[in-house]
């Protein structure tokens, strides 16, 4: 296994593990009601997003190629790139995801708790790292 | 200077000047408490935005369609342009968050409009970002020879 595609599947595992530690946190509390009047679930959230995100860092600096060893080759970075593409494309769809969601559902009272923003921007920061990390496993199992 | 490079000047000179054009119609026609209520003050933000995005779509595909205006050292700094892309996409989104957090801390309810008026935002960004990643790609490949 190449190291770029051990630290992918490592850090895939960790994100995914993330992602639906915060989606059962938010879903088991009572949603976007309770987020909105209760601080000691807005502090859950932001503490298992910040976890999760020290989590992340860990894997990817125990999976880190050692000093001065070449890590990646032409390949790894074509693979690299392409997932940064991918990357990027992700974000835009969980943006427009929520931009047209939540327009709907909002529609008649035309306002929302502005705590959704939180949420619009912890869901698209997870949506870019599970992106990049599972576009550069496909990126190895098709090459 | 590489074509991709002149491409990404004109693509982030073309990119600002709809970016501040939208912001000052957006701002002298009312903001958003008129946004929902004049079809005019839409259209024109729409003509806006999208506009933008196809001149930026054109500037660079006139030089990705001529594979013989790029080299492998563009083609590797295009392939990194998404790195600053995405970064400035997650920066644009924790500002939106923090300045309408601030703004509408009293009722904490945003007018739901916000979200497409982020979207745009976001993709205006976005397309600045691309233009200013291939640039910052010559400038270091050029730095460190």
């Amino acid at each position: 296994m190449a190291p770029l595609q051990k630290r992918a599947f490592y850090g895939l595992i960790v994100c995914v593990l993330w992602a639906i530690a915060l989606v059962v946190i938010f879903v088991s509390k009572g949603g976007i009601d309770s987020f909105v009047v209760d601080r000691g679930f807005e502090a859950l959230m932001v503490g298992t997003l910040v976890a999760g995100f020290l989590a992340y860092i860990i894997t990817l600096v125990a999976t880190r190629g050692k000093r001065g060893e070449v890590t990646m080759d032409e390949r790894d970075r074509a693979i690299l790139a392409k997932a940064r593409a991918t990357q990027l494309w992700s974000a835009m769809l969980t943006l427009a995801a929520w931009s047209v969601s939540l327009s709907r559902i909002y529609w008649a009272q035309g306002q929302l708790p502005v705590q959704y923003l939180y949420i619009i921007a912890m869901s698209t920061w997870i949506v870019v790292v599970v992106t990049e990390n599972a576009a550069i496993l496909i990126g190895y199992r098709r090459s | 200077m590489a074509p991709l490079q002149k491409r990404a000047w004109w693509g982030l000179g073309v990119g600002l000047a709809f970016t501040i054009a939208f912001v000052l119609v957006f701002f002298l026609m009312g903001g958003i408490e008129t946004f929902d209520k004049d079809q005019g003050f839409r259209i024109i933000i729409n003509v806006l935005w999208v506009g933008g995005l196809v001149a930026h779509l054109v500037i660079l595909n006139l030089t990705l369609r001529k594979p013989r205006m790029m080299d492998e050292r563009d083609k590797m700094i295009l392939d990194r342009a998404p790195r600053i892309q995405w970064i400035a996409v997650v920066f644009t989104l924790a500002a939106w968050v923090v300045g309408l957090n601030e703004v509408y801390q009293a009722t904490g309810l945003i007018p739901a409009l916000y979200l497409y008026v982020i979207f745009m935002s976001v993709l205006i960004v976005s397309w600045l970002a691309q233009s200013l990643g291939i640039l910052i790609g010559y400038w270091r490949a050029n730095r460190n020879g």
